[in-house]
């Protein structure tokens, strides 16, 4: 998939694996590495924007007497969520136009 | 490798890249391999799997240029050395050009003044004929020229200064480019 495309998408994906449920780092990848492939090493730099842009937020917490940090989708993330699903139909469109 | 293997080779390689936040991305990957142990993973191999640290380093700085740059850089610094000498030269230029334009704006200025002055004087202290008062309405028209000539290069320069500033700085950069390129 072409480079600049997967990073939009996987942008969302992570995004949509936080929607119902706080997650870390190992069981994002776990959740969503069965859809799209993903490294640990590009997940990071994605979370690092997510955290930037403000669409989500963190926070640690112990787990077996060490720590974990946590992503907390936030009211800005989930903005964005509804936007990309409102703006799938366009999506719908170009792609039917691209593969015509 | 183990974790503790890893995460040291990890830092090592990335104490090059100075902007980067390297305490965070390591406790990053401590909490992934932990996790991975924890969900039954076999610690060497899920770090095998993890793939060579450099290509680590380079995906999670995102940034390739910015690599090659420091890479560049901490081998030879004397390309460090022209890129803060090239910043300052072109400045130098910079506000050299910019005293130029002052003066040429200057001269323009006073010289409207000066003349519109003495037109002035003329008009209230010298008796004038018919056909002087022609050549000092010339002369009226000249100096209102003259300043508004020298008002609006100013009013320019003023909006166009960063425009400028960047343009010389690039310019200029080019220029030690090559010749940093001659250099190596």
């Amino acid at each position: 998939m072409d480079i600049q495309l997967k990073k939009g998408i996987l942008e969302l994906m992570i995004l949509a694996s936080i929607k119902y449920e706080d997650s870390y780092g190992y069981k994002i990848i776990q959740d969503i590495s069965s859809i799209i492939d993903i490294s640990e090493s590009t997940l990071y730099p994605i979370l690092k924007r997510l955290e930037k842009q403000k669409l989500v937020k963190t926070y640690n917490t112990t787990y077996n007497s060490r720590i974990r940090k946590y992503y907390q989708i936030n009211s800005l993330g989930k903005e964005k969520l509804k936007t990309v699903i409102e703006d799938f139909d366009d999506i719908k469109l170009m792609y039917d136009f691209i593969k015509r | 490798m183990n974790r503790k293997e890893f995460l040291s080779e990890l830092k090592k390689q990335l104490k090059v890249y100075k902007k980067i936040d390297s305490e965070e991305i390591i406790y990053y990957y401590d909490e992934m391999i932990q996790d991975a142990v924890d969900a039954g993973h076999i610690e060497r191999q899920f770090i095998a799997e993890l793939g060579n640290i450099e290509e680590i380093v380079r995906n999670i700085t995102g940034d390739e240029s910015f690599i090659y740059k420091v890479k560049k850089a901490n081998e030879n610094s004397l390309v460090s050395l022209i890129g803060s000498a090239v910043k300052i030269i072109s400045l130098i230029v910079y506000y050299f050009a910019l005293f130029i334009i002052a003066i040429v704006c200057f001269s323009l200025f006073a010289a409207g003044i000066g003349t519109l002055f003495q037109a002035i004087i003329y008009f209230a202290f010298d008796s004038t004929l018919p056909s002087d008062t022609w050549i000092l309405l010339g002369l009226v028209i000249i100096a209102v020229g003259l300043l508004l000539v020298s008002f609006s290069i100013i009013k320019k320069i003023f909006e166009a200064s960063r425009e400028i500033k960047l343009y010389i700085i690039r310019k200029t950069k080019y220029l030690f480019k090559k010749k940093g390129g001659e250099l190596r």
